[in-house]
């Protein structure tokens, strides 16, 4: 039972770190497409939303993987942490239906004044 | 070792081995650029996408600490997962889902924008023959 563990161990350490290998070395040799990452889609400008939320998720997973090498348990995340990432996600959202909007307005302008 | 224990290693070591077989099938087709992963993180448009993005980050984060959790105990035991990890995955799709919405009411206008066009191309087209 003891070789069936360290097997299954051995295995799933395999899958998950070339995975993540290879998804880490192509999005830093830009073989995963990055392009417009933190740019706004419909003004095509750099988005200041896109930005914090960037950040925020940064800070989250270094947060997560320090609890959990400290506890050795899955952390529990403090309140604020979630309402802050959701206070995140909020602003990024805001942002985008924004700048939608906006962009359906201008045509809807367009096309009453051309 | 009873018959039981006997089935239950032999049916473990098959389900090991077909999982890794797997494994080893798709880590090698992606590293032989079979599964192409230029676009893993774009949306329709082919611009990349943050919510795409951070849901791949939190999926590699959270798988890769439940491995080690398990792995640490002797023997392996699923730890308990707290109802903040799922609020943390939840908020990453539900804003995944909303910013795919909001951006699919913009593609659908432009398609209508399309759609418009190639119709009022095709009665240009049309007068144009009658005349």
């Amino acid at each position: 039972m003891n070789t069936l563990f360290t097997f299954m161990r051995y295995e799933m350490f395999f899958l998950l770190a070339s995975l993540a290998a290879i998804v880490g070395y192509r999005l830093l040799t830009g073989r995963i497409n990055t392009k417009g990452l933190l740019t706004d889609k419909v003004t095509h400008e750099f988005s200041p939303g896109r930005l914090q939320m960037l950040i925020a998720t940064a800070l989250v997973a270094i947060y997560f993987i320090v609890q959990v090498l400290e506890t050795e348990k899955m952390p529990q995340l403090p309140q604020e942490f979630i309402l802050a990432l959701g206070g995140s996600h909020l602003l990024y959202l805001g942002g985008k239906t924004y700048s939608v909007l906006v962009d359906k307005l201008a045509k809807i302008a367009g096309r009453i004044n051309p | 070792m009873t018959r039981y224990e006997l089935l239950g290693l032999v049916i473990g070591w098959l389900l090991t081995i077909i999982i890794a077989l797997l494994a080893a099938k798709i880590v090698i087709k992606v590293w032989r650029d079979e599964i192409d992963l230029e676009f893993l993180i774009s949306d329709d448009n082919g611009d990349a996408s943050l919510s795409r993005f951070q849901f791949l980050v939190f999926t590699f984060v959270v798988a890769m600490s439940l491995f080690y959790l398990i792995v640490i105990k002797t023997p392996p035991d699923y730890p308990a997962i707290p109802n903040q990890i799922l609020a943390l995955l939840g908020i990453s799709g539900g804003s995944y889902v909303l910013a795919k919405g909001i951006t699919g009411g913009g593609a659908a206008d432009t398609s209508t924008e399309v759609t418009e066009k190639k119709t009022g191309d095709a009665a240009e087209v049309k007068t144009d023959t009658k005349t």
